[in-house]
């Protein structure tokens, strides 16, 4: 027999610190809940080393690294293995992640982290404070984009010298602050400042030589 | 006019940030190869240090055998040298002595000429079979009254049985001995305190032969100041017979083999001769007064001694019997130590009788043909224990059918007088501590403090066993391996019937449907249990390489459980309640609420706690040692598990018995069996 009870009741018993730190009602609900159980599907076998579920989650998430990696990376071949780098470690660490938090979220910090990793590998830099450029527009007008489509913004990023896209993809997509973004890629604040200023007055010099 | 404007970092973000692109196909190929060949690559990994240890192994006893040989050679190939001038000693710098002799040989007339100096290049030994080697001894005899210095320091007696008289173990040179030519003989010695090695080296107009004398090597080994015993040397001298006084002895050494050999020398065996060389201990610790008088007399007493030898070139036992230049030669199973043998029968000659006359206590002799010492028909066996060797010589001298050939022999076949016997040995046991610090270069990694006992015996003066058993107390660096868990275990959940509060047309209606839930909320908390120990078992092959450097390789064999890691729990009851409206039907409880964290139906320890099993490792030690002092040795090594830990889920706990650790320890001396 069901014991009803009013509403009153029930939610008496309820200890909202618990909530707070059970996120109860964060949860999502519905066609959310079940994407929810299904990536704990996926992850709970790829932790058990499935490689079904392993190539399950890959498609399924694979192409959102691999945009941010094309953004950072313009060699097809760097790139590549950058992405296999990224799911490697996402496959190895994948039982220290806690659901706490979106799983793209933390994917998406792994792949930061490695691609800054390769980054230091492979670039290195000169600390030599850089002066920082006169105050420039940043703005372009909207009258001169419209014709630009995301795949050639994507090519002007591309085209960047390396430390300028870094820290342009960093500071824009990522929100890093450039106190971040020095200790990520090792240069000094003033230069990750410069570097954005350099890569913003590049890109809207390109943009506009584009459209001429 | 800024409506129309747009931040720069606006329009790529606007249009790039969820920008996807498609991997290409073959990179998922790469990343399931990647995954399927972790554990090959692993193995792979520990299969190509298995052979690279092997390989070091073999190269240290390869090479040492080569050492060995190379010692036989330079041994057999020694130059005697006559040594009548006093020694001069210099001190090069503050730790080494080297004490040069040089001595122009004189014609082959000077009667007080003592050694023979034969052109190895004569030496039939260098061609000799493996297994058999062939020589003739030859001891001079001489009857006259010069006054010749006995420059055998050695122990020896030599006795006759009528008519004793002084032996001179210096060879007369024989004027038919043409390929004695004069030459330049040079005699060095040098003591490095800070290596603790005495080096020796000979050279003439002709050859160049240089001696590295170890601790352990047994060629010339030296005991304070006394002489106590006489090592032989054997000296080729061609293929010509001497045709002085004297007693020839063919030797016959052989190399071990498995069974006894038979071997019959040929007519004209390679003449040997057979002399004393003195055995003196040098302190060497430090340059003092002492070290240079020591120093001063081992050149004293090494320029008496008119052939040196290096033991090393009778490495198994040998019966020489002089039978009309037949050999029988025996090898017998080789026992710790080698002994060489050499019999021979002595002439009682009336007028050439030889004696050779011993004193324990001086090295230099000083006696003329006519002194007379009794010591027939006994066997003198003569030892010295010095820091790695024990000498023993036992000469039996009979007849020898070649003098009466030569018209100065007498018949006495049957009088053994004098016999050599050799041993050397190596039984350098040395003992000690050891105490260290390790640790690995990852973010986990167990920081460790060694203390070992370690007992090191040497096989020869390149290669040591090591044994040194370990108490490893580590320290874990990060204790938090695991995230905290959170689980949800429903104990009472339900829904309360609906209540339908309208109707939207027939049939069809909404109502008011309560749910209510009870469940814990688990959470769970990792943490890995950071003091650990270990017993390790290191049993190392060490490769002397010169110069205070030492490398060692080898297995070592690790106890200690696996680093723990424990976990604790919070659990808290929650009831909640929630409703729905606009539902047709009542669905079930447990589709409506969701929860954070997972089932605890999921909840397995298992996964986050290490088994019991797997507390022996298995991995291999590579390391460097250089000798600070005499005493005191530091220790630079690289140690890993390869024995895997598969039984281990936890990858960070995981990497603590992968990962490569890095060990500095030093190294004390408490034992040395060879200290005086």
């Amino acid at each position: 027999m069901i014991k009803k009870r009013t509403a009153d009741d029930r939610k008496a018993k309820l200890d909202t610190s618990l909530l707070e730190h059970v996120n109860i009602f964060d949860k999502p609900l519905g066609k959310q809940a079940s994407e929810f159980d299904e990536l704990q599907i996926l992850i709970k076998g790829c932790i058990a080393n499935d490689r079904t579920m392993q190539k399950r989650l890959y498609d399924k998430y694979a192409p959102v690294v691999f945009g941010i990696i094309r953004r950072y990376v313009d060699d097809n071949s760097t790139a590549k293995e950058i992405l296999n780098d990224v799911f490697f470690r996402v496959y190895t660490k994948l039982q220290q992640y806690s659901f706490q938090g979106a799983f793209e979220g933390w994917m998406r910090q792994i792949a930061v982290n490695i691609i800054s990793d390769h980054f230091r590998k492979s670039n290195k830099h000169d600390n030599i404070p850089k002066v920082d450029p006169e105050k420039y527009d940043v703005h372009v007008e909207t009258d001169t984009i419209g014709n630009i489509n995301y795949k050639q913004l994507l090519v002007l990023i591309q085209d960047l010298p390396p430390t300028h896209r870094a820290v342009f993809n960093l500071y824009v997509f990522e929100n890093y602050s450039h106190k971040e973004i020095a200790a990520l890629l090792n240069i000094s604040d003033n230069n990750s400042r410069w570097h954005l200023n350099d890569a913003r007055r590049r890109l809207k010099e390109r943009i506009q030589n584009f459209m001429k | 006019m800024d409506q129309y404007k747009k931040h720069i970092d606006d329009l790529f973000r606007e249009e790039l940030s969820d920008y996807t692109e498609s991997p290409p196909a073959e990179v998922w190929h790469e990343l399931r190869n990647r995954l399927d060949g972790e554990k090959e690559k692993k193995r792979v990994i520990a299969w190509w240090w298995y052979g690279v240890a092997i390989a070091i192994i073999l190269s240290g006893i390869g090479l040492t055998d080569h050492m060995i040989n190379l010692q036989h050679n330079v041994a057999m190939n020694n130059v005697p040298v006559a040594h009548q001038q006093p020694a001069t000693a210099k001190v090069i710098n503050d730790e080494v002595i080297t004490v040069t002799k040089e001595n122009v040989v004189p014609d082959t007339k000077n009667n007080n000429v003592v050694n023979n100096i034969a052109s190895p290049a004569n030496s039939e030994h260098k061609t000799h079979s493996k297994h058999t080697h062939q020589a003739k001894v030859n001891t001079d005899v001489l009857s006259s009254n010069a006054n010749v210095v006995n420059t055998m320091p050695a122990s020896v007696n030599e006795t006759k049985s009528n008519a004793p008289s002084v032996v001179e173990h210096n060879v007369e040179q024989s004027s038919q001995a043409g390929n004695a030519v004069p030459t330049t003989a040079k005699f060095e010695l040098s003591v490095d305190t800070r290596k603790h090695k005495i080096k020796i080296a000979y050279s003439d107009s002709n050859v160049i032969k240089e001696k590295m004398l170890a601790q352990n090597n047994p060629a010339v080994t030296y005991e304070n100041d006394n002489v106590a015993t006489s090592p032989v040397t054997i000296k080729t001298e061609g293929t010509t017979l001497p045709k002085i006084n004297g007693t020839n002895i063919v030797a016959v050494k052989t190399q071990p083999v498995s069974k006894t050999k038979v071997a019959t020398i040929q007519k004209q065996p390679v003449t040997t001769n057979i002399q004393g060389v003195a055995s003196t201990t040098i302190p060497v610790k430090k340059i003092n007064d002492k070290l240079l008088n020591t120093a001063s007399k081992i050149a004293n007493n090494a320029a008496k001694l008119p052939v040196t030898t290096a033991l090393k070139s009778l490495p198994v036992n040998a019966t020489l019997k002089p039978v009309d230049n037949t050999i029988v030669a025996k090898t017998v199973k080789q026992e710790s130590y080698k002994t060489f043998n050499v019999e021979r029968k002595i002439t009682p000659s009336s007028a050439n009788t030889t004696k050779r006359n011993v004193s324990n206590e001086k090295q230099d002799i000083t006696a003329s043909a006519n002194s007379t010492s009794n010591t027939d028909k006994k066997t003198t066996v003569l030892s010295a224990k010095t820091n790695t060797t024990e000498v023993a010589t036992n000469m039996n001298a009979v007849d020898n059918k070649t003098n009466n050939n030569t018209g100065n022999g007498v018949a006495n076949k049957s009088t053994p007088t004098d016999s050599i016997i050799v041993k050397k040995r190596f039984r350098h046991i040395e003992a000690g501590i050891k105490l260290g610090a390790e640790s690995g270069f990852q973010s986990y990694t167990l920081n460790s403090i060694i203390g070992s006992p370690y007992i090191q015996y040497s096989f020869t003066n390149k290669l040591l066993l090591i044994f040194q058993p370990g108490f490893k107390f580590s320290q874990l660096s990060n204790s938090s391996v695991i995230k905290p868990q959170n689980y949800y275990n429903i104990t009472d959940s339900g829904s309360i019937g609906g209540t339908t509060i309208s109707w939207v047309g027939p049939g069809r209606g909404t109502s008011k449907n309560y749910y209510y839930e009870t469940f814990d909320s688990i959470t769970v908390n990792y943490h890995a249990i950071k003091t650990h120990w270990e017993l390790e078992l290191p049993l190392l092959l060490k490769y002397n390489a010169g110069g205070s450097i030492m490398f060692s390789v080898g297995p070592v064999f690790t106890f200690g459980k696996v680093v723990e890691i424990v976990n604790n729990k919070s659990q808290v009851n929650v009831s909640r309640v929630d409703s729905t409206t606009n539902s047709s039907a009542l669905v079930p409880a447990a589709q409506f609420y969701q929860h954070p964290g997972l089932p605890y139906s999921l909840y397995s320890p298992a996964n986050y706690q290490n088994t019991s099993s797997g507390i022996f490792r298995f991995g291999y030690y590579i390391g460097m040692s250089y000798v600070l002092s005499k005493n005191m040795m530091l220790d630079l090594s690289v140690q890993q598990n390869i024995s895997g830990a598969s039984n281990i889920r936890n990858t960070d706990i995981k990497s603590l018995y992968t990962q490569p650790y890095f060990r500095v320890s030093f190294a004390y001396k408490l034992f040395d069996n060879m200290k005086k």
